[in-house]
């Protein structure tokens, strides 16, 4: 089984636990729906890993065998610290590329599309990814880092950041200056104007510091979760695929090949009349995405995206004994499965106002 | 034990050379960015049969990586000076990345050799072209000398017997990189928007 296999569960109690902890403070962290959406974009971006998530693992190992400099010794603990910090490194510049050039925010942008921030979160990991993020580790594999390390140390990185995706734990001293904490990470989600662009790091805060792009989270001034062109959907495939969408519209539109290109690589704030057309955050003038939402469709949601669940963790049990057309037939008609149950619910907003009660409800 | 043979000498000046230009604040961004690529495998180079520290696969990776990237950058950046390849960081990042990723794919893994060879020959032969039109003599002269230096090692030609096919590329590239490189090549202020619309 995948090591992210045993990882599911786990995630699926912590998140308990936080709800536990935010209900016993008496404070509202998660709404039903969009954490409903994360969990969906989480498992979307697993299920798609099928069709091309063995990118990343076949590039590296033939990058290595063939280019790979040096010879690690496993057992030597300094080979694994030194391609943790490695990883983390060109981490930060994936994480980095994926904010400021435009076809990498379209997808990076899925993750941050949330406008609550909880454990739930950091389930939301882009479907498209897989596309982009091995290019960025192609020095670990020149330098002949063994694929298991590389594998060890990602899903450290990987793991790592997912308790850092909470409001529960505030400030941590001097481990703001080291690591990623859960304070200087919901800087990183916030779209106030002090936010955007900021706090790059997966597990060391040091590199934001060496980069310039530390922001420290601030007391007068709490982050506001989310995007400045809100997607208004709680559908996982268009939470995906919405962003490539604009950019081939803006193509499309463009009016020379200069303009093109700046449309696809420039920052996603880029315009034609003006370098960077971010405006000014106004805190007051922004609501959070809600549709009206029966009681018998919040049901079919809940338990729908259940099954979902147990039906990602069945696939992971199967996988390795699953024919490839067959693994990717299950996957595609899982992400058609995930993608309706969103659309139910971002369908029922054209059909009525807010229900009493559902307008900004929390789970 | 080191020794010094005439690749490691070749391609310790190629390397100083290209550092140097690359050092000069008065170029363009993108095309500092080539000249310190070009630097990197000569550096490799240099360790590699100079026996230093012989990184025996990385000097032939970062040589193909070089020629499918930093010299379809420099030709760009002579051509277009103020395209923002040339101009902008971010761009000429951007540009590199994507042709060292596209050379690491078609001629690294793909052994499809040509692709890089070519994309250097025409590259030269692209920035040639360019002076010569413009009556750019000096530049144009660099720009052949950076030619012929490849192709005596395409053809693995060594005339005379003590200087090797490779030496032939060093050098070329080398004394037609100074020739080549302008005192000034390009504003490096950001291009204002109206510009670029």
């Amino acid at each position: 089984m995948k090591p992210i296999a045993f990882a599911v569960p786990v995630f699926f109690v912590l998140i308990l636990f936080e709800l536990w902890v935010a209900h016993s403070r008496g404070v509202s962290v998660y709404r039903l729906k969009d954490s409903l959406t994360s969990i969906n974009v989480g498992m979307m971006s697993e299920f798609s890993k099928a069709i091309g998530g063995l990118i990343s693992l076949v590039m590296y190992t033939l990058i290595t065998d063939r280019f790979g400099a040096f010879t690690w010794d496993v057992s030597n603990p300094m080979t694994w610290i030194s391609a943790l910090l490695l990883y983390d490194f060109c981490y930060y510049w994936v994480h980095r590329t994926g904010h400021e050039i435009n076809i990498m925010w379209a997808s990076h942008v899925v993750h941050h599309s949330s406008e609550e921030f909880n454990l739930s979160t950091a389930l939301r990991q882009s479907s498209t990814g897989f596309l982009f993020r091995w290019i960025f580790y192609i020095p670990l594999a020149l330098l002949g880092y063994p694929i298991q390390v590389f594998v060890v140390v990602g899903l450290i990185d990987f793991l790592y950041q997912f308790w850092v995706h909470t409001q529960l734990v505030g400030k941590l001293g001097w481990l703001e200056y080291v690591v990623v904490t859960p304070s200087n990470h919901r800087v990183h989600h916030g779209q106030n104007d002090y936010c955007i662009d900021k706090n790059y790091g997966g597990v060391f805060s040091f590199w934001d510091r060496m980069f310039g792009t530390y922001a420290d989270e601030r007391d007068d001034e709490k982050p506001v979760y989310g995007i400045r062109k809100p997607i208004e959907s709680w559908n996982p495939l268009w939470a995906n695929l919405h962003h490539f969408v604009q950019i081939w519209q803006q193509v499309k539109l463009a009016v020379n090949w200069r303009h093109r290109l700046m449309y696809i690589f420039a920052k996603p704030s880029w315009t034609p009349e003006k370098e960077d057309a971010t405006e000014v955050f106004k805190a007051q003038h922004f609501s959070r995405f809600d549709t009206p939402a029966t009681s018998g469709l919040l049901k079919f949601a809940f338990i729908g995206t259940i099954l979902g669940s147990v039906m990602l963790m069945v696939y992971f049990y199967l996988q390795p004994r699953l024919p490839q057309p067959v693994r990717i037939g299950y996957c595609v008609v899982m992400i058609w499965v995930i993608a309706g149950i969103g659309w139910r619910m971002t369908q029922a907003r054209d059909q009525g106002p807010a229900l009493s009660g559902a307008g900004h409800g929390h789970a | 034990m080191a020794m010094l043979n005439s690749l490691a000498l070749t391609d310790a000046l190629l390397c100083l050379i290209a550092a140097w230009l690359a050092s000069k604040n008065t170029l363009a961004v993108g095309y500092r960015m080539a000249l310190t690529m070009l630097a990197v495998p000569a550096l490799l180079g240099f360790l590699r049969f100079s026996g230093i520290y012989p990184l025996e696969t990385w000097h032939p990776l970062f040589t193909l990586l070089s020629a499918s990237a930093a010299l379809p950058l420099l030709a760009i950046c002579v051509l277009a000076p103020q395209s923002v390849v040339a101009t902008r960081k971010q761009f000429a990042i951007i540009f590199l990345g994507a042709a060292m990723l596209l050379g690491l794919l078609i001629s690294g893994l793909g052994k499809l050799r040509i692709y890089d060879q070519a994309l250097a020959l025409m590259s030269m032969l692209v920035i040639l072209v360019a002076m010569m039109k413009r009556s750019e003599n000096t530049r144009a002269l660099g720009a052949a000398l950076m030619l012929v230096g490849s192709v005596l090692f395409v053809l693995k030609i060594s005339v005379p017997p003590w200087l090797m096919p490779g030496d032939w590329l060093h050098l070329g590239m080398a004394f037609g990189l100074i020739l080549v490189t302008p005192e000034v090549l390009v504003m490096r202020d950001l291009p204002s928007a109206q510009e670029m619309t």
